[in-house]
């Protein structure tokens, strides 16, 4: 056993948004889960890049090859090298949904929640924390992955594409789709304090992101097509969708301003909801 | 010093802590005891904020859990084992409490040290033994060099010599000044560790004693002899007030006199004694007979409306 003596005198500090913020840094990058699915995330979205430039370019210069008729290859002529990144982004997004429902239920799961709270017993800043922890890691990993992408991309269509990597409107749409991708990562985080359990976590949140929309699609009525706009998947291709038919700073007609506020809500809502359920609750369903 | 005052927690039709009134005082070792159920975890969780009273209230070093700024240097706290994510290794675990604080990276090192984890730190906590689990989660407690200890069980799972290194620790700690608050279900350890009893049943308060006064009222006038006569002893003995029971041929257990009484007696009739132990209750049989009531009450209670089968 131990021979060293005991010491009092530690140097401790008021429990604060800075110090919480790097504690759950910490927590977030010591799990290889992290590891994993970020690395997945950049190859999946990488590969995507590399994949969907290869198709377009046998469309164009080869339609029969790949079973399209030619008329569909017009749609892709001119395609600028970012717009081909950020439409491979869906499978990044299911990848940080996965990785926000975990940061919160990991806790759950393995009754870390409880050596959390008895540290931070104000509770909020703990999720605020891991909700700005999650934020810029998704947009960082999101934005440096699509860029990466658009590099991969155009090696194949480099002959008809646009190249728009280095201009104010390529980055504008990388960004947008970076932060499309933060907040429904954001949603996934406020679903897992929700419901507490990685599996319900994740089967909620890809319910409301990919089958939902289905679902409501197949209803007859009117107002189910505009609920299906409002949905946070169908919001979020607002934040990257840039056109001269869209406009950009608009509180009701869809374009950036309203993708923002509608998928914001979708983060802010829940997360608000699931901070003043942590506070009302006991800690921890189970023992 | 930990102060409850009413404090009462209700899952559902269960009372598990009903009515708590108790003072946990600094500068003494206080233990927690009470059959499985008694809501001794459930007062404990209480105390560290985890769950909400249903009503009462529950102070720490003068303040509601929630409201200290510095939770860790307020109490440590050790709950069951699994309050740490097994994917993480133990000082990237550590470091994340600590950082909570702004408590140093050297501190980390320091608890490590002291819970003699050095040569198992960078390990997944996945791959701990129960012994282990147990110092990283006093460890855990250690980060602040907390005013009061709360700890779930602290010896659970360690060896004789992790039991003892506690068992000094503890003593140390509480001979420092500071509020010590632990749980076990080894009446022996506790017995040697505690210096005062908080005794649970069916989530009431059964008693608020001190260890000596607590062991001392359950012990009975009696002992125990060896001899060669101790048939004829045994006969000679008998009066009212005085039970006999013959533990072997040679072997006698007096109850209604005394060591001195039965000494005496054997020297006057000339027998030969081998053995003379006076009988002397421990704190397990003390304990038992307690909340051997408490058991038989819940069972009277529970079939008086025919709740529960």
């Amino acid at each position: 056993m131990s021979d060293t003596p005991y010491k009092t005198k530690v140097a401790v500090r008021n429990v604060a948004f800075h110090r919480v913020l790097r504690s759950e840094l910490i927590k977030l990058f010591t799990l290889a889960s992290t590891w994993w699915l970020l690395a997945i995330a950049v190859a999946l979205t990488v590969g995507m890049g590399a994949l969907m430039g290869w198709s377009i370019n046998q469309l164009l210069t080869n339609p029969e090859s790949v079973g399209m008729p030619p008329e569909m290859a017009t749609e892709f002529d001119g395609l600028s090298a970012t717009a081909l990144a950020a439409s491979g982004m869906q499978f990044m997004q299911l990848v940080m949904v996965i990785l926000g429902v975990l940061y919160i239920t990991n806790e759950y799961s393995t009754g870390s929640i409880n050596s959390t709270l008895i540290a931070i017993p104000t509770r909020t800043v703990m999720v605020l924390a891991k909700a700005v922890n999650l934020s810029v890691t998704v947009f960082i990993t999101a934005l440096v992955s699509l860029y990466a992408a658009t590099f991969v991309g155009w090696t194949f269509i480099s002959q008809s594409g646009i190249d728009d990597r280095f201009t104010w409107e390529g980055l504008r749409l990388l960004a947008g789709a970076a932060l499309a991708n933060t907040l429904i990562a954001i949603f996934a985080l406020a679903i897992g304090l929700l419901l507490r359990s990685t599996a319900a976590g994740i089967a909620t949140a890809l319910g409301v992101l990919l089958v939902l929309p289905g679902v409501i699609s197949m209803l007859p009525w009117d107002w189910a097509t505009t609920l299906g706009e409002y949905l946070p998947f169908a919001a979020s291709t607002w934040l990257y969708t840039f056109n001269d038919a869209t406009p950009l700073w608009h509180w009701t007609e869809w374009g950036f301003l309203k993708g923002l506020w509608v998928t914001g809500a979708w983060a802010v809502l829940p997360l608000t909801l699931g901070i003043i359920t942590l506070k009302l609750r006991d800690a921890h369903t189970g023992d | 010093m930990i102060q409850t005052k009413g404090l009462t927690k209700r899952y559902g039709k269960t009372l598990a802590v009903d009515a708590l009134t108790i003072t946990v005082e600094p500068g003494k070792v206080t233990g927690f005891l009470g059959p499985n159920g008694a809501g001794k975890s459930t007062t404990m969780r209480m105390i560290l904020g985890l769950t909400h009273p249903t009503s009462g209230t529950v102070k720490v070093n003068g303040y509601p859990y929630a409201q200290l700024k510095r939770p860790f240097q307020e109490v440590g706290a050790l709950l069951d084992a699994h309050t740490l994510n097994p994917g993480r290794a133990a000082r990237s675990q550590l470091r994340a409490l600590a950082a909570t604080h702004g408590i140093r990276d050297s501190r980390v090192s320091e608890v490590i040290e002291l819970t003699g984890l050095r040569s198992v730190a960078n390990r997944k906590i996945g791959s701990f033994s129960l012994g282990m689990l147990q110092r990283l989660g006093i460890a855990v407690a250690l980060l602040g060099d907390p005013k009061t200890l709360v700890l779930d069980e602290p010896v659970n799972g360690l060896d004789p010599e992790g039991v003892r290194w506690v068992r000094d620790l503890v003593k140390y700690l509480a001979g420092l000044g500071k509020t010590v608050f632990l749980s076990s279900h080894l009446m022996s350890e506790m017995e040697q560790t505690a210096d005062h009893l908080i005794i649970l049943g069916g989530g009431k308060l059964l008693a608020d004693v001190d260890m000596a006064t607590f062991i001392t009222a359950a012990s009975e006038v009696g002992a125990r002899l060896r001899s060669p006569h101790a048939a004829k002893m045994a006969a000679w003995l008998a009066q009212p007030g005085v039970q006999i029971d013959q533990l072997a041929p040679d072997y006698i257990e007096v109850r209604g006199l005394d060591a001195v009484q039965l000494g005496e007696a054997a020297c006057a009739q000339g027998w030969e004694l081998h053995e003379l132990t006076p009988l002397s209750a421990s704190l397990e049989q003390a304990y038992l007979e307690l909340t051997g009531d408490a058991t038989e009450y819940r069972f009277e209670a529970y079939t008086g409306q025919g709740a529960r089968p």
